[in-house]
């Protein structure tokens, strides 16, 4: 019976290839909006748990700036009181602390890039140490830095920055986040290279002493982590929290306006496909009517007549469904970047445990579509006599 | 009506061409490459961020990387387009096919020059990087897919 479907749809190209058309473009518009939103929120994870950290506190008037910086990589320089370190350590919960120092460098004239300096301490750091540890690498030593994967560095590389050569000792993984763009280097050079920088950059740097711009923070219980948040709010002023559901909520809203285009694409769509790809059908079934008689006359079941119909318009839909979220995921991963970068959120290839569903989700509601479309006239094809069809239809 | 072997071509050749045209049009028009530099290369590390007007190996009077792409890619849509006049020329099948081989060897080319052969920019997220490379990446899919289905297709045209 599979093949007797398929020639069927062969026998019409242009009919069935517009449907398919039309299939294509729901699929499309459905994956494209998940994959964007689950995309997005990996990224986060994914971000978060490279820096190691539960909550990551930032200066409540730098928040747009820290969550940029994390976000897009946007390169910033904030600080605030070095006072709430001790601050959020007291909070009963909290593991460890790790506090940051963001330096943003100079921006520059054409090939040459504005990115984002993240200074740590060794001693207290869990975010790169740990990562160096388990490649065999020792910490971080004199003028040694660790780049984001997206920077044009090899291990060996020297790099200036403010004047001050660093060498690089190590390439992150890609994150699809900020940190991607973003160099760790060690604070004792950060204020070194701020010293020198009087001499050595067109524009010196200055570093409040024991500055910090953000504090990381690991709780002994990550479930924990929205009462945590709430306390630190309360007891640090000045203080906002981040973890990965708030950054997730933000890259959410930002994406909002798409996936609501994108929503109402596939609705529109399917509002004009169900009524065209049930008057297609009625009018295949109304075409095919001395054939139906002829294979009703020699034995074929009410049954078999209803899965005849039914079936070519389901393998229409479903060609049509794989067709779209195959052009839709290799549109999104060939301009991902410039995807991301227009509607400034991170964007990552999603995990399969996110992209499955958002495969799935797509391809059935669109066969759905298919099928609710063609269910009527497949019914009627079913409750044709015979004699009646052979004698008024052509094959 | 079923489309004879003969108006089948002349469509793919039509194809051929545009994909051409928009091959040598996409890294100067569609999707620009970067501005063109004309600055000092650094010849001791790279440097980054520091304010001054320096780019990475660069002389005076060069071009950056993404430009000699886009020279190249207009060489290959240049072929593209010549290969689908050809085809419109000779319709037959043995011509088809060996046109059809040229055309997927094209569309490798298309994909190569901006990944492999000659590259981008440094910067990821330059313009070369984020826009022209992957649009000559789809461009060079698509041609090399019309080879294929020249090379393949069945007819009964001698």
């Amino acid at each position: 019976m599979s093949w007797f479907i398929v020639k069927s749809i062969i026998r019409r190209p242009a009919r069935n290839g517009a449907l398919m058309f039309a299939f294509a473009f729901i699929a499309a518009s459905l994956f494209s909006g998940s994959y964007l939103l689950s995309g997005a929120g990996d990224s986060v994870q994914s971000g978060i748990s490279r820096l190691g950290a539960d909550l990551i506190v930032v200066p409540e008037n730098s928040t747009a700036e820290s969550e940029a910086v994390l976000l897009q990589g946007s390169p910033s320089t904030f600080f605030f009181d070095s006072g709430v370190v001790a601050g959020i350590e007291n909070i009963s919960g909290v593991a460890a602390v790790e506090p940051q120092l963001f330096i943003a460098t100079l921006p520059a004239t054409c090939c040459s890039m504005s990115i984002q300096l993240i200074a740590i301490d060794p001693a207290r750091d869990f975010t790169i140490t740990p990562w160096l540890a388990d490649r065999q690498q020792q910490p971080l030593g004199k003028d040694e830095i660790i780049v984001g994967s997206s920077l044009p560095a090899r291990t060996g590389t020297t790099l200036f920055f403010y004047g001050h050569p660093f060498v690089v000792a190590g390439k992150l993984d890609p994150t699809g986040t900020g940190l991607d763009m973003s160099v760790f280097i060690r604070t004792e050079d950060a204020y070194t290279m701020a010293n020198e920088s009087k001499e050595t950059a067109v524009t010196p740097l200055q570093l409040p002493p024991d500055a910090v711009s953000a504090v990381l923070v690991k709780l002994d219980d990550p479930a924990e982590t929205a009462n945590i948040s709430a306390r630190i709010a309360r007891d640090v002023p000045g203080t906002r929290v981040l973890s990965s559901s708030t950054l997730v909520s933000t890259v959410a809203g930002q994406l909002a306006g798409t996936t609501r285009l994108l929503s109402l694409a596939a609705a529109v769509a399917t509002l004009v496909t169900l009524p065209l790809v049930a008057l297609v059908s009625a009018m295949a079934v109304h075409e095919r009517r001395r054939e139906i008689g002829v294979l009703r006359a020699l034995g074929a079941t009410r049954v078999t007549v209803f899965r005849l119909v039914l079936g070519e318009f389901l393998l229409v839909a479903a060609a049509g469904a794989f067709l779209g979220i195959l052009v839709s995921l290799g549109l999104l991963l060939l301009f991902g970047r410039a995807l991301a970068l227009a509607l400034a959120v991170p964007l990552a290839l999603p995990g399969l445990t996110s992209l499955l569903p958002a495969v799935g989700t797509a391809f059935g509601a669109t066969v759905a579509v298919g099928g609710l479309a063609a269910l009527f006239p497949a019914i009627q094809a079913t409750r044709m006599e015979p004699y009646e069809a052979m004698r008024s239809g052509d094959i | 009506m079923a489309l004879t072997p003969v108006h089948r071509n002349r469509i793919f050749a039509g194809i051929l061409i545009l994909l051409g045209f928009l091959i040598i049009a996409t890294p100067w028009f569609i999707f620009p490459i970067c501005e063109i530099a004309d600055k000092q290369s650094s010849m001791q590390g790279m440097q980054m961020g520091t304010g001054s007007d320096q780019s990475s190996s660069m002389t005076a009077g060069t071009h950056m990387t993404c430009w000699y792409t886009a020279e190249a890619e207009t060489g290959t849509g240049a072929l593209a387009v010549f290969a689908g006049l050809i085809l419109l020329v000779l319709p037959g099948r043995d011509a088809r096919q060996a046109i059809g081989g040229i055309t997927v060897g094209i569309g490798a080319i298309t994909i190569l020059l901006p990944t492999v052969l000659i590259g981008m920019c440094t910067d990821p997220d330059s313009p070369c990087n984020i826009g022209t490379k992957p649009a000559l990446v789809l461009l060079g899919l698509l041609t090399a897919v019309i080879g294929l289905w020249l090379v393949t297709a069945r007819d009964t045209a001698p």
